[in-house]
């Protein structure tokens, strides 16, 4: 195994997914999934796995999504990966041909549906899949990959309303076919999409018949995997590989796609390959002006994605937090902001890092205590604010 | 000459055979993409690579190295597709357009495709792109596609966010494709986190040249064409010279040196002039190329460096430019990244300059019309050492025929100074070298003089250097940079002043007078305050090589300078000590705590003086003065030990002792002193042991020995303590009070009779009794005679034989003394009385023996109720304490009259 960052691994390539994959499955036979995740956590590997390696009796589409712009390409790359399927058993998409039939004499010979039958992607969509839950048996699962991403250029591009649409007809549809499952991920958050609809007027809550499962950064032990697998891949030798392996595991918090980063600079370091050596590559890429590992992000997408009020307090919440090593209850966060009147207030903290916790910033402890929900992310907000 | 081509701006032209053989540094990293993208085309892996350089870092080169050696494996010919987009693959502004290129380069190897490209002409641009797709991934089928695209920032810029997305899903979705890209720079698409392409490119950056690198570089191109000549010029020591005067002058561009390698052997100046236009001329373009990478306000900023010759802060840039600070600072950092300029931080200030010395060259040309002089002088300074421009010029002088224009090139190319002279960065470092010795931080204050030569290396760098190296204790290397400050600059009196310095700490007395003397010469005339400093440092040298007069000569001249110069005070006020001038040394301490009040040396040295002259009060508190300013000071607690023992302060003394020995363990003469006091307060044993400390620590110091010696025969063990002086007097056989103990204990052992021969002797010589050695006299008549009336008889012998010569009462103290030793359960009631009878009878009514002889019959008493000392009642309290002390009965000896070894 070679380090890969940010490349497309073989399915055999992800380490240490199993035990999640295996309750994806179950979940699915259940109800569909949003996954979700920082970016580079993993999850379009999983996805693919999933597609690459099914359950017996189960077909998996795969598809990323974030070229598309209007629902009619969206249906229309739905349409494409069901009717290659099907066309490989002899089948047809009876009810589409038929509805097209029916809107304007329109008949798909292209590569793409024509634009007239726009005002029916619904319909067509809607169609496909009952044909093919009609041809194919068992549980069919649409992987699609950033969808929130397409969401948000339909937004742009048409309006918020026929993105609600999309999204209302996908769980409409989710409870019409009972084999058909979703699982929707992405690297901007779907609640932040769903937010920004809900801000013009949209009620729905489209996605709470889905299962919300978030992808973690490996376990200790599949880290440690992963790390060995590559520094064998990389024939880079430490003084001990096991104790190298679980340096580097644990100085990147077990982030798959960092632990790549980091043994490849390792790969490039003439100096002799240490523990030592590991905690400076990651210092260095904590404290890199040319910011390679784009930790600003953290930083930034606080202004992208939260209001005025709610920047200062996401702010002063992660600065607190950053800044010490226990986990601090509401209340000690409220007395160490120095907010004064406890009871609005308080409402905004709760709101506040209820939205941390959804981006991955912050979790919450079984004693009900907040801290970062990553090491590695703490220490950069504390050089980086210089706390 | 076979001259192959080199196609330095079009690498990917040259065949595999010629990549290989000039390529270096790069093996690695060549073998790992060739690695790459086997595993992507052999495995469903696919590894996505971006290569990142400045312009002429070699990214098409290592491409097309490794396109050749990936073609040459047959194993992946079937399995493999490879689309090359090149450099110039302008007008890509959508996805479809991606895809039209990227067939289009397909069909250079399948004609066929062509022609079903045209289909996609037919249809609308939604239809073509999905028909393209569709196209694309027929072509690929169950192999992997290797899409080579170079300039991939350009290519990101042109497909917009929404041509990316389409790019990645495509990736993304089929899996069949792997990457390799290069860039000039990591950008925005494939760094930014809401970027489609975030993180999922591995970066690669490609690093510069080093000199060896580039020496390799040139010498593959040389064998390559056969050039021998070439060859062998860059194995010389002016060869590498050359090829560090291109690495300054372009960085480590691996292009330069390409065009360079044609260059390198022109020895002559007028050899030069004419290829170096033509060099200038041919980069020209290529430079300003790279400026129109640039955005204006970056185009300013960089003409801004080129037109200047040293490097600016960010605030003149700004200024200069119109621009407020952050602009310059955010443009700069960007112009940083793309490696136009280069930062120097000296403090807190940063300095930019060009990076490249050969772009201001080139992007002058054109300013310089028709008057190529700077140009061409800016170069020869980079290109020639100083001194080969001297030895160039001094030729020139002797030369029959000289060329104006090559004479003026050298002119002004050796006429440098005024123009590094207005170097901000000089000042800078100057400034913050000082700031670093006020935090005392002479480490970093080192790093920023050694940069400071990089900008400008005259004597004032050499002894700044010095001055750093001093203040790390790197004496021997601070002197060096002296005497190369001294070599450029002989009459600079600080280099003379910072080398005695230096030779002083090293021990170098003579040497650091000379070097103070030299400065003195220099400023003899002088009352610039630097000359109080050089007497003063002239008169410690003096000092520590024993020449104290000379010293206090030399702080007097420093004073008459300098009257507040407290560390003169103080050295003067040291040197009178050591003279044993104390009151004069009293007077020049006293001035110095004038000045300073709080400086315990001073009073130290004051307390020393005043013990010196007995006045032990006051130096005791002068004493106390230092240890309230420092307490852990194991000397003052020492000194202090010394002026109470003197003061017969003995608990107080051993109190202080032990304070001295808590602070500094291996204070061997705290060791003695204090056993001197144990053995004065009559705790022989621990004084042994203290003894044995001082001499583990130090086995000559004969003190130690002697005082060893007094306790063991306190104890009795006269032959360990005759041993124990022997020893003290091999060390110092010139201490006769050593011999004159060593035969006390001698006496102890001796017979009544071999002591009263000696006795007499000395008698007869009028050489002086101790009162110790009387006392071993009248000890072995007790012991070595037996029976009272021998006693008797010799009692009177020896008091006639004293009489007229000795203090009767001394022999009284003698026999007092015996009284320890009748009292002991060892001898008997009888025998103690008959001892006592005998001295009665024998010194007849002679008053002097009226007090020892009381004194005896008390002891006698109280030898029979030694449980009950009330006995010693019968004596007025003087006598008693006389007899308690005889007897061992009191802690409390009185003040000893030795003194202890000396103070420190």
């Amino acid at each position: 195994m070679r380090t890969n960052p940010g490349g497309q691994l073989a399915p055999r390539d992800v380490v240490g997914r199993d035990r999640l994959i295996e309750k994806l499955w179950h979940i699915l036979e259940r109800q569909s999934l949003v996954l979700t995740a920082e970016r580079r956590m993993g999850k379009t590997s999983i996805l693919k796995k999933m597609a690459a390696e099914p359950k017996k009796g189960v077909r998996v589409f795969f598809r990323d999504l974030e070229a598309l712009r209007t629902p009619l390409e969206f249906v229309d790359c739905v349409y494409q990966d069901v009717q290659a399927d099907l066309s490989l058993k002899g089948r047809t998409l009876n009810r589409v041909r038929q509805f097209m039939e029916q809107v304007g004499g329109a008949e798909v010979k292209g590569f793409k549906l024509p634009q007239t039958v726009a005002p029916h992607w619904k319909t067509i969509l809607t169609k496909t899949l009952e044909d093919l839950a009609e041809h194919q048996e068992g549980l069919l699962i649409f992987g699609w990959d950033e969808i929130p991403m397409m969401l948000d250029n339909i937004k742009r591009g048409q309006s918020e309303a026929v993105a609600m649409e999309v999204l209302d007809t996908l769980r409409s549809l989710r409870q019409m076919i009972p084999t058909v499952r979703m699982i929707f991920t992405g690297s901007i958050g779907l609640h932040h999409v769903i937010a920004r609809l809900k801000e013009t007027g949209y009620a729905n809550a489209p996605t709470n018949d889905m299962f919300t499962e978030d992808v973690s950064p490996l376990d200790l032990e599949a880290a440690l995997s992963l790390a060995m697998g590559l520094l064998q891949g990389e024939q880079i030798r430490g003084e001990d590989d096991t104790v190298l392996a679980a340096a580097i595991a644990t100085a990147v918090d077990c982030f798959p796609y960092y632990i790549h980063h980091v043994i490849d600079e390792l790969r490039w370091t003439t100096t002799t390959r240490t523990p030592e050596q590991v905690n400076k590559i990651v210092q260095a890429n904590l404290c890199d002006e040319a910011n390679r590992w784009d930790l600003a992000h953290y930083r930034e997408r606080i202004d992208t994605y939260y209001s005025g009020a709610e920047q200062t307090l996401a702010l002063g919440i992660l600065d607190e937090l950053a800044a010490t090593d226990l986990p601090l209850s509401q209340r000690e966060l409220l007395d160490r902001l120095n907010i004064q009147s406890i009871g609005q207030d308080l409402e905004q903290v709760r709101k506040v890092l209820k939205l941390l916790g959804r981006d991955h910033y912050v979790s919450q402890q079984p004693d009900g205590g907040y801290q970062f929900r990553f090491g590695l992310i703490q220490r950069y907000w504390k050089l980086s604010r210089g706390l | 000459m076979q001259k192959t081509a080199l196609f330095s701006f079009t690498p990917s032209l040259m065949d595999g055979e010629t990549l290989e053989a000039i390529f270096v540094q790069r093996e690695a990293l060549a073998a790992d993409l060739v690695a790459r993208v086997r595993e992507s085309v052999l495995t469903p892996t696919k590894l996505h690579t971006l290569l990142i350089g400045a312009r002429g870092m070699g990214k098409t080169h290592l491409v097309s190295l490794v396109h050749h050696r990936i073609l040459a494996m047959p194993d992946l010919k079937e399995r493999l597709l490879i689309a090359w987009l090149r450099e110039e693959e302008w007008g890509v502004t959508s996805f479809l357009d991606l895809l039209l290129r990227i067939l289009r380069a397909l069909a250079e190897a399948d004609p066929t495709l062509e022609a079903r490209m045209e289909a996609l002409y037919e249809l609308a641009s939604g239809e073509a792109e999905a028909a393209g797709v569709r196209l694309l991934n027929e072509c690929i089928g169950d192999r992997t596609l290797w899409l080579i695209a170079e300039n991939l920032d350009d290519l990101f810029s042109g497909l917009g966010e929404p041509g990316q997305q389409h790019l990645r899903a495509f990736l993304q979705t089929y899996g069949n494709c792997t990457m390799l890209a290069t860039s000039l720079r990591i950008f925005k698409g494939v760094q930014r986190r809401n970027a489609p392409f975030y993180g999922f490119f591995r970066p690669v950056h490609l690093n510069e040249l080093s000199a060896a690198e580039a020496q390799q570089l040139l010498l593959n191109i040389a064998q390559l064409r056969q050039q021998t000549d070439l060859v062998n010029f860059l194995q010389t020591p002016t060869g590498q010279t050359r090829v560090k005067a291109v690495q300054h002058l372009a960085g480590g561009n691996p292009r330069i040196y390409i065009i360079f390698a044609d260059f390198l052997t022109h020895q002559s100046l007028d050899e030069l002039a004419s290829p170096f236009m033509s060099l200038v001329d041919a980069l020209t373009p290529y430079y300003q190329a790279r400026m129109q990478d640039l955005s204006q306000q970056q185009r300013k900023i960089v003409e801004l460096l080129c037109e200047k010759k040293y490097p600016l802060t960010v605030k003149t840039i700004a200024q200069r430019c119109f621009v407020t600070a952050q602009t310059a600072s955010s443009q700069l950092k960007d112009l940083r990244e793309k490696g136009y300029v280069k930062s120097d931080a000296i403090g807190r200030e940063s300095f930019y300059e060009i990076a490249e010395p050969l772009m201001r060259v080139c992007l002058g040309l054109k300013k310089e019309r028709g008057e190529p002089l700077r140009l061409m002088v800016d170069f020869l300074r980079v290109w020639y050492p100083k001194t080969e421009l001297l030895a160039m010029q001094q030729a020139l002088l002797m030369a029959p025929e000289r060329s104006a224009t090559v004479s003026r090139y050298l002119e002004q190319a050796l006429n440098d100074g005024e123009i590094i002279d207005e170097d901000p960065r000089i000042q800078a470092c100057l400034d913050e070298i000082q700031a670093l010795f006020d935090q005392k931080d002479y480490g970093e204050a080192l790093k920023i003089a050694e940069k400071l030569f990089q900008v400008r290396d005259s004597w004032v760098e050499r002894r700044m250097y010095g001055n750093c190296l001093g203040r790390l204790e790197r004496f021997e290397e601070a002197i060096a940079s002296y005497d190369k400050a001294l070599q450029i600059k002989p009459d600079d009196p600080q280099s003379w002043h910072a080398r005695s310095d230096a030779l002083y700490s090293l021990g170098r007395y003579e040497e650091a007078i000379v070097s103070c003397d030299k400065a003195l010469q220099i400023q003899s005339d002088s009352d610039y305050c630097w000359d109080s400093f050089f007497w003063n440092n002239r008169g410690v040298a003096l000092d520590k090589l024993g020449c104290h007069e000379e010293a206090i000569a030399s702080y007097d001249k420093a004073l008459r300078h300098k009257p507040d110069f407290y560390d003169a005070w103080y050295n003067r006020g040291s040197a009178l000590n050591d003279l044993g001038r104390y009151k004069e040394a009293i007077t020049s301490f006293d001035k110095a705590l004038q000045l300073k009040s709080d400086d315990p040396q001073s009073w130290n040295g004051q307390g020393i003086a005043l013990c010196y002259l007995g006045r032990y009060e006051e130096a005791i508190t002068s004493f106390d003065k230092v240890l309230q300013l420092k307490s852990d000071d194991p000397q003052a607690w020492f000194n202090q030990g010394f002026a109470l023992g003197n003061l017969g302060r003995t608990v107080e003394a051993l109190a202080r002792y032990e304070k001295a020995l808590h602070y500094k363990p291996d204070l061997y003469k705290a060791w003695h002193n204090r056993g001197d006091i144990l053995s004065v307060l009559g705790r022989n044993e621990e004084a042994i042991n203290s003894f044995n400390k001082a001499l583990e620590i130090q086995s000559d110091f004969w003190q130690a020995w002697w005082g060893k010696g007094i306790s063991l025969a306190e104890l009795g063990r006269y032959r360990d303590a005759i041993a124990v002086y022997n020893k003290a007097l091999e060390l110092n056989p010139d201490f006769l009070i050593v011999e004159a103990y060593r035969d006390i204990a001698v006496a102890h052992l001796s017979h009544w009779e071999d002591n009263t021969k000696v006795l007499k002797s000395l008698l007869k010589a009028g050489a002086p009794i101790l009162s110790e050695f009387l006392e071993a006299v009248v000890q072995s008549l007790f012991t070595t005679v037996t029976g009272p009336q021998q006693w008797t008889s010799h009692i009177a012998q020896l008091v006639q034989a004293l009489e007229g010569h000795l203090d009767l009462n001394e022999l009284g103290a003698a026999l007092i003394k015996t009284s320890r030793e009748l009292t002991s359960e060892m001898i008997s009631q009888a025998k103690a009385t008959a001892w006592r009878d005998a001295w009665v009878e024998g010194v007849g009514k002679k008053p002097a023996f009226d007090l020892p002889l009381r004194l005896l019959t008390t002891a006698l008493h109280y030898k029979q109720t030694p449980e009950d000392p009330r006995v010693l009642l019968e004596l007025p309290s003087e006598e008693r304490k006389i007899l308690q002390q005889a007897l061992g009965l009191t802690a409390e000896h009185p003040p000893t009259t030795e003194e202890p070894s000396n103070i420190a």
